[in-house]
């Protein structure tokens, strides 16, 4: 079934790359006629959609507003899902924990006293209108617009009397070469009572030769900010993040058939006996490899790629400083989701996205970086329960569930005191200060922040009053929120750009924008999507070149 | 017995009615997904009027205040909770005063909303004090008060006037119990008719319902 699909996407792919060939918008093509094609080429992105299966990312922050005007987090949401549309929309969700029916038993009505965010809700802000038709919708030309590279057409629409609930309004920006919807931005009509529509800024990246594909989706409510109990109203602010689009990276079926027999051949010169030691070696690098490609292959950890290589040159800097000739190779890797953590599989050192995108300069990924690396040097070990691949069968999204990566408290508690050894003797040794304020930042959002800083495989990086690294917490500065040149950590987003297709990460290639107020650091905050839209190339593999979560402060930067 | 046997039956259609109404519902729905369900809790206070069976003897109109209270579930679903107080300054010429004070709860579910507009239909269960007279041979009468578990069903229409205002019109049947001529209990079927007018509490408000002409 999988197999269809995948053809079916490259069909369609294949055909409206010839279609893509004539790039100019035709001089006589009447608004009206424009219209036309961006709802047909709509209706072919509605059917290409029901074909993929994105992982779809939705990080919420509730906001509060005080007396002075400063707004600041109050509690937070996340999710992690796969998105299904071809079924009406589904999501299935990853959850760390199954709640029983003892919970939906006791709590059936969760919603009637708070509001209830629902994944799919904001999975869905990808979708204009699953049914785009001309007759429901009055449109208003705007103007036009570069979107990036792009350049748009930019329209107003409204839904008209009698369109059905739940259509679109807001404004829509079609790029003029193709006439695809690249971004639209506005809301859902007409909502209940009950169930609410939020405002949203929906982006698509053009990831293969003419398929434009839903990216990021920012959302934001700001009604009223009273703090009454009856009348308080929704104030947020969210990310939603849509990825592993490629059908290839889900499904290996392909591979088979491109194997050549030649390639088979078996090139050890003699056969050789394998001793215990290297024996335990070589399963326990098993049980590593089977974690990293089943992570690979469910789209949470990127592909092998050039952040790794910056992570492996810091860690190399730790590795000759302080001497450490007898540590194995050390691996570094991405998990692209956005909670702050870190973690060990076996040799192989995992920081997620998140974590790396708010860090605020080198010596700080140094601390964290330094860490791990003390696991291995102390010899904390993978689970070679890994080394057997039945392990690995269960669905997608009870990853969280079934894969471990954590730490005892005693193996934390050491590998802080040998990480600090390895700081000691490092280039980073002077510039910990920074360090040390983000682990102030992290403990003083973490009582509202607990889903952006609670783990989803390793151990919290905060927990309580308790922070890792208890000696760099304990010597940093003061946390001074209003000093406009302390940056303890960055706004979320400020540094990884992720290809939605390939899952690659690389550094984002900001400029420097200077703050202008403390208000406008944002530490481990949601911000909107700005990304610079580009043409994808004839191998079809291009990202937005510059996905910027805008402002993007550089004090401290890199 | 056979009121047992009754009730109950009638009871099941009423449950069998809102699941199916609630099953096509369900089906008929479209549009997206929405991203946030939020509490929606209503007041409502308004005038009523109960026509109450007096057995072996007649009607009486009573009228008075109805007030109400609901809270939503889910998109369809409610849970409510409805007091009302009615009284007839003489019931059948025996120049009696009486009066029904009762308080039910129970599931509201809304069938049909368009618009502005939207039906629902209910189901309740509480208890009532009926405080009523029997006329015998005039003038002659049996007076007394009587509490009792009681329940009702019924429906109605809300229409949003304006922001966080509606205007509501429902009719329940009511199940009460009052002294017969003999001074045994008998049952009561009575039908009240309301009109309230409703606050919406804790709403969210959202900017985008205005549509082009």
């Amino acid at each position: 079934m999988r197999s269809v699909r995948i053809i079916v996407v490259l069909l369609l792919s294949a055909t409206f790359a010839a279609a893509g060939e004539t790039p100019e918008l035709s001089p006589s093509l009447s608004f009206d006629q424009t219209i036309d094609r961006a709802i047909e080429r709509e209706h072919t992105f509605v059917a290409r959609m029901k074909s993929l299966h994105p992982l779809v990312e939705t990080y919420i922050q509730n906001l509060r507003e005080d007396n002075d005007h400063n707004i600041a987090p109050e509690s937070d949401q996340y999710f992690l899902g796969r998105l299904d549309l071809s079924d009406g929309v589904r999501d299935s969700v990853f959850q760390k924990e199954h709640k029983g029916s003892r919970h939906h038993f006791f709590n059936p009505f969760s919603a009637a006293f708070t509001y209830k965010y629902l994944p799919r809700g904001f999975a869905e802000m990808a979708i204009l209108d699953a049914n785009f038709q001309k007759g429901n919708y009055r449109f208003s030309f705007v103007r036009r617009e570069f979107l990036g590279e792009a350049r748009c057409i930019v329209i107003d629409v409204q839904p008209r009397p009698k369109a059905p609930k739940g259509s679109f309004v807001g404004r829509i920006w079609v790029e003029d070469r193709n006439f695809n919807i690249v971004r639209f931005n506005g809301t859902y009509a007409n909502h209940s009572r009950y169930t609410y529509y939020l405002h949203f800024d929906s982006w698509r990246f053009n990831l293969q030769s003419d398929v434009w594909l839903p990216s990021y989706i920012y959302v934001e409510e700001s009604g009223t900010k009273q703090n009454s109990a009856l009348f308080h109203d929704l104030y947020l602010k969210a990310q939603t993040r849509l990825w592993a689009y490629d059908p290839e990276q889900l499904n290996h079926d392909e591979e088979f058939t491109q194997i050549k027999v030649d390639d088979s051949v078996d090139d050890h010169p003699l056969a050789k006996d394998t001793p215990p030691v290297e024996a335990q070696r070589m399963w326990e690098r098993m049980a590593e490899d089977n974690a990293i490609d089943h992570l690979q292959q469910i789209g949470l950890l990127a592909p092998a790629g050039d952040v790794d290589k910056i992570l492996q040159t810091v860690i190399n800097n730790l590795v000759i400083t302080n001497r450490l000739e007898n540590v194995p190779e050390v691996r570094c890797r991405v998990l692209l989701t956005m909670p702050l953590e870190s973690f060990t599989i076996g040799h192989t050192i995992v920081v997620s996205r998140g974590l790396l995108d708010v860090l605020p300069d080198e010596s700080s990924l140094a601390t964290i970086l330094a860490h791990e690396l003390a696991h291995i040097v102390l010899g904390h070990r993978v689970d070679t329960g890994l080394a057997f691949n039945d392990r690995f069968f269960f669905a997608d999204t009870d990853a969280f569930q079934r894969l471990h990566f954590d730490r005892s408290p005693a193996d934390e508690q050491a590998a802080d005191t040998k990480a600090m050894e390895l700081l000691a003797n490092s280039p980073y040794k002077d510039k910990l200060g920074s360090a040390g304020l983000f682990l102030r930042q992290l403990q003083n959002r973490a009582p509202v922040l607990t889903n952006l800083i609670s783990p989803r495989f390793g151990t919290g990086m905060a927990n309580g009053n308790a922070t890792r690294m208890p000696a760099l917490f304990a010597a940093a500065p003061t946390l001074d929120q209003e000093r406009v040149d302390q940056i303890a950590a960055l706004p979320i987003g400020s540094r990884i750009k992720l290809d939605p297709w390939s899952n690659r990460v690389t550094m984002m290639n900001a400029k420097p924008i200077a703050l202008l107020s403390a208000r406008e650091k944002m530490p481990l905050e949601v911000t909107p999507f700005f990304p610079f839209l580009t043409y994808s190339q004839s191998e079809g593999k291009l990202v937005a070149a510059n996905p910027v979560s805008s402002p993007n402060p550089v004090v401290g930067q890199r | 017995m056979r009121d047992t046997v009754k009730t109950t039956s009638t009871a099941c259609l009423l449950v069998f009615l809102l699941a199916g109404l609630s099953l096509g519902q369900n089906r008929l729905q479209s549009g997206p997904s929405p991203a946030v369900v939020g509490p929606a809790y209503d007041v409502s206070i308004g005038y009523a009027n109960l026509t109450m069976a007096i057995p072996s003897a007649g009607h009486v109109n009573l009228s008075g205040v109805d007030a109400s209270g609901t809270v939503a579930l889910s998109p369809r679903w409610g849970a409510t909770i409805d007091s009302s107080y009615l009284r007839s300054s003489d019931v059948l010429s025996t120049t009696h005063q009486g009066y029904m004070l009762s308080l039910h709860t129970g599931p509201v579910f809304y069938p049909v909303e368009h618009g502005n507009t939207r039906l629902f239909v209910r189901a309740l269960a509480g208890a009532a004090l009926v405080d009523g007279a029997v006329p015998l041979k005039s003038p002659e009468y049996y007076c007394g008060w009587l509490v009792r578990p009681t329940y009702a069903f019924g429906g109605g229409i809300e229409h949003s006037v304006s922001g966080q205002f509606v205007v509501r019109i429902n009719a329940d049947y009511v199940r009460t119990s009052f002294y017969g001529a003999t001074g045994a209990v008998q049952p009561q079927n009575n039908l009240r008719v309301a009109a309230s007018v409703v606050f919406h509490l804790r709403q969210h408000r959202h900017q985008s319902r205005a549509r082009l002409r």
